[in-house]
This record gives C-alpha cells, structure tokens and sequence, in this order.
C-alpha cells in the first residue's frame, strides 16, 4: 500500500509520515559505509517498537528506535556519570521511554537527574513524563525557545495525530474492498496484514498520544549551559537545527556530539532558515569529534555526512539565489529547476524510496530557501 | 565582597548613635555591621537571612531562599560555615522538600564558602553560576591557606613587637592584633571543615527554573561588582535578588567594571520589582538605593574621565595620585553611609578605591 502523504502544514510531523508503510524494512538495512560498529546492540520490543541499544563509548549509549509509529532510527542518548544519569531525548511515547528506561536500570542503580529535550517536536520529549514520574528531582534541560514553542504547539499534536490515523484506516478500508493498492498494483495478502498491522501500530500510538500528560522542560537556557556532573562536561548549545532553538550537547573530553535533528539520516530534516541551519553546522565542523549522534540515524564516525548535510543546504541556497536573479518568479518554476541532482545518489543510495523522499525534501528545501531569500516573502 | 573589611569595631559609639536615633522615632539606619542574624519573609515560601558578621569582622552574604511545591531553590551559602549551617536546618523546619538548586550570585567567597555543607545535605543539588564566576572563584579554596597565613603572620608581630613596618606596635595596635587574631582563630576552627564545591551548571545569560508552581529566573544582565554576576528574579512576586550589584548601605566597588555597572544596574532598574534583596545589608522596597548608586558610578566615571582627558593634554600617561585630586565623592558620603562611622569609613574606602578602579578601566581602555 502507498499511502498517500497528506499535506498538514507542521513540517515536523508531515515529514516522517512521508514515509510508506513498507518503507522502513529498507531502511533498516541501509547502513552508512561511516557508521559506527555496533558492538553491543541489545533489541528490545514493545507493541510497536524496535529499539536497540548500540554502546558508543564508557557509559555512553545510543538507544535506537528503529521504528515506532512514525517515527525511524530516533536516538535517545544515555550518558551514566559518576552520581547520576543525563538522558538526551525522550522519544515519541511514554510506552517507548519506559523500554528505555527499564535498560538504563539494568545499566546502572544511579539516579536520571536531567533529562535534556533537543526541540519540540513529539518525537523527542513525549517521554518525559517516564522520567518525572520515577526521579522527582529531575531537571529537564531545553532552551526557553524550545519551551516557548512545545507549549504553543503541543495542543494541537492529539488533533493532527487522530486524523493522520483516520486518513490512514480510510486508505486501508479502500484498498481492502477493492482489493488493490493506490497505485494500482494488486493487494496482496501479506502487504494486507503488514497494513493492518501498521494501522494497529499507529493506533496504539495515538491511544497513549492523546493521553500523555505533558510534561514540560523546567530548567531553560538561552545562548549557552554547561554542566559539570563527576568526571564529565557537558555543554549545551542553541543552534538553528530542523527546529529553532535547538539544544546539541557536546562532550569535549569524550569527543562526542549529539545534535537532535540538527543533524537527521538518511534524509535530513529541515525547516528552519536554511542559512541559519546551514551556519549552525558548519559551528559544529569545527568541533573536535571523535562521535556524532544525530536526532535520526546510526552514530557516525567522520564528519562525512554533516558536510554532505551543509552541502545540500548551501547548494540549494546558492542555485535559489541565481535562479531568482535570471528572473525565475513561481514556486513550481523553481522548483523544476534548483533540484540538486548532483547530490541525489549521496543521500539515496539507488534506493527507490530514498530518492522520492530525498525528491520531495528539496522541493521543500526550496520552498524555504525562497522564503529566506526574499526576505520572508514566499513565490506564487 | 572578598577581601575581609578590615574595620575598628566602635560599639560605644553605634550605641551611643543607636539611642540617640532611636530617642528621636526614627527608624535604625543601615550598617555596614550586622550584629544580629536577621530572617525576612518577603513572600509567601520566600525568606531572606541576614547574617551577623563573623568574629573576625569579615561580613557574610545574604541568603535568600525560596521554596516552591516540588523542590528549594537557594541564592548564596554565605561565608561562615556554622551560618550556612544554621540556615540549612532553619529550611528543614520550613520544608521538607529538598534543595535542588543553588545559585551563587558571584565569586567573593562570602557568596559561596558554604556551598559543600548544601552539597553533603543535599546530594542532588545543582550548582549555578555564570561562566565567569565558576573561573574565579579557583580562589575560594585557598581561603584556609590565607587564613593560615594571616594567622601566623598576626602572631609573629605579637611575638616579635614589631608591626609589618618593622617598628614596635603601639599598645593599640598590640590590642587591635591580638583582638583581630582571636577572631581569625575562631572562624579558621570552622574552616577545618570546608569542602570546596565548584558550580556544577554554568550559564551565560539567561535561565528559567520551574520549582513547581513558581519560577525562578537567573539573569546575566551584564558585569558590574564582578564580570559574572548573577541576579535571580521572581517576576509574580516582583522580587529582585541582586547579589553584590547592590550591598547596603555602601556600594562595595573593589572588583566592579563601573563603566558597564552603571548600564547593568540601568537594565537592573527595568525590571518590575518591590522587593530588592541586596547583597549584604536590609531588604529595600523600592529602586532609589539602585539609582544612587548609579548615580556614583556615574559620577566617579565621568569626573575621572574630565581628569583624564584635561590631564593628557599635558602629560602622557598621567598618575593615579594626579587623577584623585581632582575628583570629589564626597557629595554622596552621607547619601550612603548616614551618620553610622563604621559605614562612613567604608564609603571612604569604597570611594577610592571606585576612583582607581574607574582610572584602571580608563587608562586599560586607552
């Protein structure tokens, strides 16, 4: 079944619903030649989960959901310290943290006394609340924008959840009376009940969505926040990432960086001004990294990815601007011309749905570079 | 403040002022000595402790605490240890909730010697400072060492007769010594104790902390006592705790940026408060204690730039000693320290030592 992708105005999450429903058997097997081994990979499973617990260095672990509704290769990062605990992320549902949390109690007796939220879209703070409930002194770390934002937008993730869920059952009630996918092609039995099983998936997810209690970040910064817990620094740093007022947390002496959605595999996440984005990356280039951790997608070794990253943005920034200079004045005009085929097959991989996908996210890129070039001002 | 205010105790003479304020109906001026160990609800859950000076004359910070439906959030852990002390049970027998915040408003250790009693009593408390002050502050731990120094240096003299200059001491000076050195040795038996706890969070300019139905907010607005002091701020409560950018009833400017501390306490008088906690000395409710001392800032700035600029029309590089000639403090003597001698004295002191600190700044930035 292709469903079709629904054009909600929130970027953050009409971007993952993108995805087919088939779509991430692929991806779990598309792996970056760059990524790190995973040495330790425990999975655990939930109703809809696949999380998998990759160790990144002394007491560092990247907990991978590999999918959980709509979501792919999301990271919570977990940092044990001498005393306590720092959790980076809490993922798109309370029923996911608290898999998380059950390893970090295997791991370690220490108590999770901050909790660090990247941004505000769901996928990265729907947990809190797991944390808050089991250790009544956490801090929960964010810069005020981001609260700002999860509290003027929160309202509305239940309202858009519920009917992403409700367009989906009617592509599936349509496809199964008629017994064929929207693209034409038959239905077969077994696309039917991975369907129905991603219907259910989703469903389970909206269930504990609409009933979460939000649960907000109570410890805000502006610019920058360091924190110094046993052995370890932690600094934190407002970027322009996917999200305005994103938080990535660099650990100098462990050479290692978490960016949220800052940086996103295979196909990056982008809605902020594109040469804000593109300028907080190259901030992070500079960094001396031994490991990045991205907001989605397997911890990377080099620095390979953030550039190719920077190159996307600086290269649709720069064909937008001469394009509008030779006079270039609709929307869909520019976007037939500022595609960037020249990075396509870097971030598709001769991967058919990795190519649509990569397609439809210049397209957007596009839209945006506009709107910052002109000044605010979209084309017709 | 940092460096112990060395000052001559003239209690007949406070008392003699005391009765005579008193026998006319006025209210009790501020000091700069603090006999007594004062507490101030200035809100519901929001308390203000105003501690008596040590015995070796060195003031210690105010604290402020504020208590909120989940946690305590502390400004300052003062300097003597048995103070710090006290205020920790004092907040037992006010709550039960931990303190997970603390927040040292800049790095004189009169702000921060009792930061590892907060820490023993309550293992999940966080340390917060700006950047700047968790960098200076490296001189907090050496307190002990200094005391040592001072301590044996004291009985030397004792020993010997003879005063730093060499010459015998007079039998005041004899006095004078062996009074201070009773009070050192007394506060260092304290100091046997101290556990030193560095910030364990830094900021650069701005923080919002939710201690469960009320927020607290940690501002950086810019240097003024020190490069990195730090003001907390409820804004339903409109209370203003300004850390050392305000001590009552004088201005303590010996590590300030005056130039930049008049703009700091301008951005610090933007804010809707009725309430100001200073530093050191009695809550104030309203902002004219922040405009005088504005106004001195103001003053001593501008008059030694005129110096300055009058004075390198003719020589180069002038002198520190030429510049002070030519400014005046004086007009705001009383405005600050009233009649009390103790407080006149250290206006005197603050105000020279404002004057070179603004000739420092005058003559780096040239």
């Amino acid at each position: 079944m292709k469903i079709k992708q629904s054009r909600i105005p929130i970027a953050p999450l009409t971007q993952p619903i993108v995805l087919s429903f088939s779509f991430c058997v692929a991806l779990l097997f598309c792996s970056s030649p760059n990524t790190l081994a995973q040495t330790d990979i425990a999975r655990m499973s939930g109703a809809g989960q696949d999380i998998r617990k990759i160790v990144i260095a002394d007491g560092i672990y990247q907990f991978m959901t590999m999918r959980d509704s709509y979501v792919r290769q999301l990271n919570s990062v977990v940092i044990v310290n001498e005393n306590d605990v720092l959790v980076f992320d809490t993922n798109t549902r309370p029923s996911s943290a608290r898999l998380i949390l059950g390893e970090i109690r295997k791991i370690t007796d220490k108590p999770v006394r901050y909790v660090v939220n990247s941004h505000w879209h769901p996928d990265h703070w729907s947990g809190n609340e797991v944390y808050a409930n089991a250790f009544p002194g956490v801090a929960i770390i964010a810069t005020e924008e981001t609260r700002q934002l999860m509290m003027n937008v929160a309202n509305e993730f239940p309202v858009r959840f519920r009917g992403e869920l409700s367009r989906m059952q009617s592509v599936l009630a349509k496809e199964t009376s008629t017994g064929k996918q929207d693209d034409g092609t038959v239905l077969t039995p077994e696309q039917r009940a991975q369907d129905e099983a991603d219907v259910r998936d989703y469903g389970s997810f909206v269930d504990e969505a609409v009933s979460l209690r939000r649960t907000y970040p109570t410890l805000t910064y502006v610019d920058k926040l360091t924190l110094y817990l046993g052995g370890r620094e932690f600094r934190f740093m407002s970027v322009a990432g996917d999200a305005e007022g994103t938080t990535v947390l660099y650990l100098p002496k462990e050479k290692v960086l978490i960016t949220g959605d800052t940086i996103s595999y295979p196909i990056p996440y982008i809605s902020s001004p594109p040469s804000r984005h593109a300028s907080s990356l190259k901030a992070l280039a500079r960094l001396d990294v031994d490991v990045i951790i991205p907001g989605h997608g397997p911890a990377f070794r080099d620095k390979e990815f953030l550039n190719l990253e920077i190159q996307l943005l600086e290269s649709v920034i720069k064909e937008v601007h001469e394009a509008l200079q030779k006079g270039i004045l609709t929307l869909d005009e520019m976007q037939k011309v500022v595609t960037v085929d020249q990075l396509r097959e870097k971030f598709a991989h001769n991967d058919k749905d990795l190519d649509a996908r990569f397609r439809a996210r210049v397209k957007a890129l596009v839209k945006i570079a506009v709107r910052e070039a002109r000044g605010g001002q979209d084309l017709p | 403040m940092f460096p112990a205010r060395v000052r001559v105790l003239c209690a007949h003479i406070v008392l003699a002022l005391s009765l005579i304020v008193l026998s006319m109906g006025v209210n009790f001026a501020d000091s700069v000595n603090t006999k007594e160990r004062t507490v101030t609800k200035v809100a519901e859950g929001v308390y203000v402790i105003r501690h008596k000076d040590s015995p070796d004359g060195n003031v210690n910070g105010n604290t402020t605490v504020i208590i909120g439906d989940k946690e305590v959030f502390v400004v300052d852990s003062c300097f003597q240890l048995s103070a710090a002390a006290e205020d920790i049970a004092q907040i037992r027998q006010w709550t039960d909730k931990p303190v997970r915040y603390l927040v040292i408003t800049h790095f004189h250790n009169d702000h921060n010697m009792g930061n590892g009693l907060y820490k023993a009593a309550f293992p999940a408390i966080t340390i917060i400072a700006h950047t700047d002050t968790k960098r200076d502050m490296y001189r907090t731990p050496t307190t002990r060492d200094r005391f040592v120094q001072y301590i044996a240096v004291r009985e030397q003299r004792l020993k010997t007769g003879k005063g730093a200059d060499g010459k015998p001491l007079t039998e005041t000076q004899i006095a004078d010594t062996a009074k201070s050195l009773a009070g050192k040795k007394l506060v260092f038996e304290e100091l046997k104790n101290f556990v030193y706890e560095p910030p364990s969070l830094t900021f650069d300019s701005e923080l919002n902390i939710d201690i469960g139905n009320r927020e607290v907010q940690v501002k950086h607005l810019g240097r003024g006592a020190t490069s990195g002091d730090a003001i907390v701020y409820l804004s339903k409560e409109k209370i203003l705790i300004a850390g050392d950018l305000v001590t009552h009833p004088v201005l303590f400017t010996y590590d300030g940026y005056p130039s930049e501390w008049i703009h700091t306490l301008e951005r610090l008088a933007q804010l809707d408060a009725v309430t100001i906690v200073p530093g050191h000395g009695e809550v104030l409710h309203d902002k004219e204690f922040i405009y005088l001392s504005r106004d001195l800032l103001k003053s001593a700035v501008e008059q030694v730039m005129a110096r300055i600029s009058r004075l390198t029309s003719t020589a180069e590089h002038p002198s520190l000693e030429e510049v002070q000639k030519g400014v005046d403090l004086t007009p705001f003597r009383q405005k600050f320290a009233g009649e009390d001698q103790d407080s006149l004295e250290a206006f005197d002191a603050a105000a020279a030592a404002l004057v070179k600190v603004v000739y420092k700044e005058a003559m780096h930035n040239n």
